[in-house]
């Protein structure tokens, strides 16, 4: 296993960070909309009307995944995968893999705790409608980290691939 | 948490609804203020009751549709939230023990035979890994052991009795109920007026076994309704809304009963002054 990570070639370990942000991003918002939209189908099976208030808070947790998407696609671009063969030596690309960790990581967090917050505000909006705004705010501060983290990816993988 | 979050997740949304139907305050004092029954229902019309009693002239018709009421909670709420199988289990066999007796024990050898059913109540709620009901079990296992004592003490018995009459599985040793049946009653009533558990609660009340279950029930309600009051989402606010609904049902159904049967509204406002308050 080892002697196959040393003998990994640069545009490898680019496609590793690549598919680590995507995956890492793709699970989180998976697990997130799981978890938000269990409650936001119990209140929707009680009481319908509040579908339209619930929509935005079980989609919140799915930016996660749309950033480990992008990061996924930056990669792409920055090392001309879609120009042809590309050629980077094995630093530059363990460089472009670290790249990707920020959003890999965090956004596969933030990603359920977003989910596992909405679920408060759910019940927010359950018990009363005129919050539905206030109750958007606390799964929005989670995404905050989110955004940090796609934010760092990229000007890191600006950096690195110069 | 996460795992809660998905496991408890839609039953927790259909919890935060319909915690919103819960009778309020105001809603009993117009029951217990309806001159007749039909007012009563008047009053009722409006709320998840609503409809549940058309036709019913007799305590026994009321308490064939409050089961009707109940049977629908279980089957409608638990049977169908995917709730994990002990905690279906756990309210069937609640359910089972009120069908069979309606209120508690009044003598030793009634009292007996439900100890069986409380045990496997705890060992259900222990065995079911979660933390709520282990909680409830706990809670219904000292209500339920502190309501025999008070009986017990009601009658004006004294002397030993024997461990096995009380319930395990609650926080009050057996030891402690024992040592508490050997003394007066006053004295029974001031030390139990001293627990954690009916901290604030006037000793007289304590006392009235009629007033003590209803005391109980608002005992167990306000723990339940604190350990899960910052609790989004997981097993706690479901169990807790379970057991609000329960006892919501069993002061409706007094009430009902007791305009009924000609009950003077002084006496039902005295036993229910706890939920007043």
């Amino acid at each position: 296993m080892m002697d196959f990570v040393w003998q990994m070639s640069g545009v490898e370990w680019a496609l590793l960070g690549a598919v680590s942000a995507a995956i890492g991003g793709g699970i989180g918002s998976s697990i997130g909309i799981a978890a938000v939209s269990g409650a936001a189908t119990g209140v929707v099976s009680e009481d319908s009307s509040k579908f339209g208030r619930l929509l935005p808070l079980a989609a919140m947790p799915g930016t996660q995944g749309i950033y480990g998407f992008i990061t996924a696609l930056l990669v792409f671009i920055f090392i001309g995968l879609f120009e042809g063969d590309p050629a980077l030596t094995a630093t530059e690309g363990i460089r472009v893999f670290l790249s990707c960790l920020p959003v890999a990581f965090v956004c596969l967090v933030s990603g359920i705790y977003q989910g596992v917050t909405a679920i408060g505000s759910v019940g927010m909006v359950a018990r009363r409608d005129e919050e539905a705004g206030k109750a958007l705010i606390f799964p929005a501060l989670v995404e905050t980290y989110a955004v940090f983290s796609l934010i760092l990816s990229v000007l890191m993988l600006t950096i690195v691939t110069g | 948490m996460v795992r809660d979050s998905l496991r408890y997740g839609h039953a927790v949304g259909r919890v935060r609804v319909r915690e919103t139907r819960l009778l309020s305050r105001s809603h009993f004092e117009r029951l217990l203020d309806a001159a007749t029954f039909s007012d009563q229902l008047r009053i009722l019309s409006d709320t998840p009751y609503g409809g549940h009693f058309d036709g019913v002239s007799s305590i026994e018709g009321l308490q064939a549709a409050m089961d009707r009421v109940r049977l629908q909670l279980h089957d409608d709420l638990l049977g169908r939230s995917g709730l994990p199988e002990p905690i279906t289990r756990f309210f069937a066999l609640l359910d089972g023990y009120q069908e069979a007796r309606n209120g508690t024990a009044e003598n030793p050898a009634e009292w007996a035979a439900d100890i069986a059913l409380y045990k496997e109540i705890v060992a259900t709620a222990e065995a079911s890994g979660c933390a709520s009901l282990r909680e409830l079990a706990a809670l219904l296992a000292d209500v339920a052991n502190l309501k025999v004592l008070v009986r017990s003490k009601a009658r004006g018995e004294a002397g030993s009795w024997d461990p096995e009459m009380f319930v395990a599985g609650g926080a009050i040793t057996r030891e402690r109920l024992l040592a508490l049946h050997r003394l007066p009653a006053e004295e029974v009533a001031a030390q139990l007026a001293a627990l954690d558990l009916l901290k604030g609660i006037d000793p007289q009340q304590i006392l009235d076994p009629a007033r003590f279950d209803v005391v109980a029930d608002v005992v167990v309600a306000s723990r339940m309704r604190e350990s899960s009051a910052l609790v989004a989402a997981g097993a706690g606010p479901v169990i807790t809304y379970v057991v609000l609904q329960r006892i919501e049902m069993i002061v409706v159904r007094t009430l009902l009963a007791g305009v009924m049967a000609g009950v003077s509204r002084d006496l039902l406002r005295t036993r229910f002054r706890e939920i007043f308050r």
